[in-house]
């Protein structure tokens, strides 16, 4: 069980990719240039198999609803193994 | 951006002297804002916004760090911070970059509509959506359903497409504008009821937002994904040039009348 965030870090947003996305692999990247509201983040995970783009970024943004809540701005990039290997190969 | 008369920003302790009349019935709404501070920055954006749509109140940008003597005053301990004067007495205070606390004491003192909402369209016209009352769930709802829908392609955005107010908004308006596609847009900082009812309409908690033919299609990152897949470009094909819509127009069918309405509803004597 997950301890409620009061502040959002790169971790703890990984941490909640992991335990409710099942993600195989998250990135997550700080890029509020120093007020740590903005975050990106690229997350992997057998979960988005057969997903439509709205529908993964659904299951994100419910995902990480609280911690979504407490930052000024958020975006991500949500990848099935598949098409993480496909990009790695690039 | 044509200068607001009812919008001033400090550069000397005079200038404030000179604006601040505390005998007069004037509303005035100080933002105290910081450089360092990037919410700030949005708020800024916010507060010129709200002082372009009511000009019965004064709105005076005062850098709370270079104005330590007025920052005092109105007891200021952080940034960004708005107050609001009338008669010589603060009436009101909003702390914290808080938009829709900001535009709904705006309000309160405003004597302009309570919110009205600016169409901006890279072509086709649109009729302006007219301003509304509070309203009830359901006729926000119907409301919603017919905003959405009165474009092929309807973006909710922060600002307006020759002034975006967000970096998000920013981004989506250079895609649509990059993919040559016809949109109208809806400016959520105008109209802080849909702003609110959007969220919960779409059940998604960020703007800007993409309808097309009023359905959902997603934020920024989507839209961002789709274009990337060409999916989006299937859903929304591309503006023809002017040429060859004017070609298909004229060959649609053995004689066109090109008149100014519809057969239903002539917007025209000679039409009619």
């Amino acid at each position: 069980m997950s301890t409620p965030v009061t502040s959002v870090t790169i971790e703890s947003l990984t941490e909640a990719c992991n335990t409710k996305l099942g993600a195989t692999h998250v990135e997550g990247k700080d890029i509020s240039g120093g007020c740590g509201q903005n975050f990106e983040i690229k997350i992997v995970s057998p979960m988005f198999e057969g997903k439509s783009t709205l529908q993964k970024h659904r299951m994100v943004n419910e995902a990480l609803k609280d911690q979504i809540a407490l930052v000024h701005a958020f975006s991500q990039k949500s990848f099935t193994p598949a098409q993480w290997e496909a990009l790695q190969q690039q | 951006m044509a200068a607001i008369s009812n919008y001033t920003v400090i550069g000397t302790d005079d200038d404030f002297s000179a604006v601040y009349q505390p005998t007069t019935s004037t509303v005035y709404a100080l933002n105290f804002w910081a450089a360092w501070a990037p919410p700030c920055v949005q708020m800024n954006d916010v507060f010129e916004e709200l002082a372009s749509k009511n000009s019965n109140i004064k709105f005076i940008k005062i850098e709370a760090e270079k104005f330590p003597d007025i920052s005092e005053e109105y007891e200021i301990a952080a940034v960004p911070s708005f107050v609001f004067v009338k008669e010589g007495k603060v009436v009101d205070r909003v702390e914290g970059a808080n938009p829709p606390e900001l535009s709904k004491t705006v309000a309160k003192y405003s004597k302009s509509p309570a919110s009205s909402a600016t169409n901006g369209t890279t072509a086709a016209s649109t009729p302006s959506v007219a301003a509304a009352p509070t309203m009830s769930a359901e006729e926000m709802n119907a409301r919603l359903k017919e905003l959405t829908s009165s474009s092929s392609v309807m973006v909710f955005i922060k600002g307006t497409p020759t002034a975006p107010r967000c970096q998000f908004s920013r981004q989506l308006l250079e895609i649509l504008t990059a993919q040559n596609i016809r949109f109208s847009s809806f400016n959520i900082l105008a109209d802080d009821e849909v702003r609110q009812a959007m969220k919960t309409f779409s059940d998604w908690p960020t703007f800007p937002q993409v309808y097309v033919k009023g359905e959902f299609v997603g934020g920024l990152d989507v839209v961002k994904e789709l274009v990337a897949t060409g999916e989006f470009q299937a859903l929304v094909p591309a503006e023809k040039d002017l040429k060859t819509r004017m070609d298909e127009l004229i060959h649609k069918a053995p004689v066109m009348i090109f008149i100014k309405g519809s057969p239903e509803t002539p917007r025209c004597g000679f039409s009619k």
